[in-house]
């Protein structure tokens, strides 16, 4: 680590939704444990469930830790489970060229019995992991550091609530911790906010009940449309139809897990089967905030901006 | 019982030689030591205990009876790994040089009673150091702080000693493996003779 930061510990909390516990003012007093490895600072950004976030919380997450980059070694957002993947893949992107550590981190907060001890070891690991200064958007829920846009979640079962390729595994935590640094992403430049994500945008699952006039009716009032095709390995002739005749200059994004480039495919669809679901959806955001150019919008889809393909 | 050991491995040899000796006073008492140091990882954790605590998102600290760190010469991650520690309810034996000062957040911490109760900051002197480290182990071995049993332990019963275990706890609070840890416990406070030996291997 550079001496820089060595000597400035500091490491911002950023609080993304409410946990059972928190509404006790010294809930950060509970564990005093965590002064040792760092000097941790609460940010309040969202204070309701994380079921209820929405792309404005994400904006605000990005502006707050935008914000404080030069006085923090790095931040921790503390989030429950609901829309995780959503939020930490989405503010992969509105910040790029990370020049910090942002980890998201959470678990069972509060005073039920063995519950706490979760979200205390997740903030310990976590806390100690910054430290480290890996410049990506990442988790920690147990013994590893994931990179958030490449993540699954898996069955509460244990504590390792998400699962990711092994080149997206960045670090192992034990009694110590073990960063690869091979697999950190490398990004140049400064660091790049996004203040504002396109709202424009239907999102469709394909599914025998899909109205297809309905969606006709909608595409002119849109800038762009997502449909997780999941594991479908054809298009409905119906809705290529539409797609290639109706909606020609809408941007549709086709995330599927089966179907390939050799599919016949209108030009106005870009097929995404490298993401997770929650990447293709939140960079497609990201995307025609920043374009509304078919062409571009395609080149940005398939261009690696934060570690997200799966290889 | 399980106790995990951490010191600096780029220390002097002076030092060096003193984690060997902290290492074999632990081992002369009967405990199982990990160690960050290379080659002292004696805890009987068979590879696929490992790969389960792994798999579960646990650390090996969780399984641990308590934590010794000496840290003379000043250890990167001895605020994690004291952190973790206590988050786990693990005592702690924290062993400097006399003469050397600890630092200010351990100190700090000392003002929590709950975590007084585990935090043993020593300094020692060639002389009191196995004393020390033998009073600790008391202290773990007594159940100080610690919450849960973390030791797993496979028992194969009869039908009768179950159906006795059944008919015992049935109706009452008590699970079949509460009451089997709560009779084993009476019978070590009755056991004069362990006492002895447990007494007389901390004068040794």
């Amino acid at each position: 680590m550079p001496a820089k930061l060595a000597k400035n510990k500091k490491i911002y909390l950023m609080i993304a939704s409410h946990f059972t516990g928190m509404e006790k003012k010294d809930w950060l007093e509970q564990m005093p444990e965590l002064k040792i490895i760092a000097d941790l600072e609460p940010v309040l950004v969202f204070n309701n469930q994380a079921a209820d976030i929405s792309p404005t919380v994400w904006l605000k997450l990005a502006s707050e830790v935008y914000q404080r980059l030069d006085s923090a070694i790095g931040f921790i957002v503390l989030h429950s489970l609901d829309n995780l993947l959503y939020s930490a893949s989405a503010l992969s992107f509105l910040l790029q060229n990370l020049n910090r550590p942002i980890i998201f981190t959470g678990g069972l907060l509060g005073y039920q019995a063995n519950k706490n001890l979760e979200v205390r070891s997740n903030l310990i690991n976590a806390s100690q992991t910054i430290i480290y200064q890996v410049p990506e958007v990442t988790l920690i829920f147990g013994n590893r550091l994931i990179r958030a846009n490449q993540a699954l979640r898996l069955p509460d079962e244990s504590l390792n609530i998400f699962e990711a390729p092994d080149n997206s595994i960045l670090g192992r935590i034990d009694f110590s911790i073990r960063i690869y640094d091979r697999l950190i992403f490398k990004s140049s430049g400064k660091v790049k906010l996004t203040q504002n994500l396109n709202s424009k945008i239907e999102i469709i699952q394909l599914s025998p009940f899909l109205n297809l006039k309905n969606l006709s009716r909608q595409a002119a009032e849109l800038n762009g449309l997502i449909i997780n095709a999941g594991s479908y390995e054809h298009l409905p002739q119906d809705l290529l139809i539409i797609l290639e005749k109706i909606t020609t200059d809408l941007p549709v994004l086709i995330w599927s897990k089966k179907i390939t480039a050799t599919t016949f495919m209108p030009k106005n669809i870009i097929l995404i089967n490298q993401l997770i679901w929650e990447t293709a959806v939140t960079k497609f955001f990201w995307v025609l905030s920043q374009t509304d150019n078919l062409k571009k919008i395609k080149e940005l889809m398939h261009k690696e901006l934060a570690g997200e393909f799966m290889n | 019982m399980r106790i995990y050991f951490a010191a600096d491995n780029q220390a002097e040899e002076r030092l060096q030689k003193r984690f060997s000796d902290i290492i074999e006073v632990l081992s002369n008492a009967g405990v199982l030591v990990s160690s960050n140091l290379a080659d002292k990882n004696l805890v009987n954790f068979s590879s696929q205990d490992l790969e389960k605590i792994s798999q579960a998102g646990e650390t090996i600290l969780e399984k641990m009876d308590g934590l010794v760190i000496e840290e003379t010469k000043s250890l990167a991650e001895s605020g994690y790994l004291i952190a973790l520690a206590l988050a786990h309810k693990k005592p702690i034996l924290y062993l400097l040089e006399k003469g050397k000062t600890v630092n200010k957040n351990l100190l700090h911490l000392k003002n929590d009673k709950s975590i007084t109760k585990l935090l043993n900051l020593k300094n020692y002197t060639e002389k009191d150091l196995e004393q020390i480290i033998l009073e600790f182990l008391g202290e773990v071995e007594k159940g100080e702080g610690k919450q849960l049993p973390n030791i797993k332990f496979t028992l194969r019963v009869t039908s009768r000693i179950e159906r006795y275990l059944h008919w015992k706890t049935h109706n009452t609070k008590l699970s079949k493996a509460d009451f089997l840890r709560e009779l084993i416990k009476k019978l070590i406070d009755q056991d004069e003779d362990y006492k002895k030996f447990s007494n007389q291997r901390r004068e040794d």
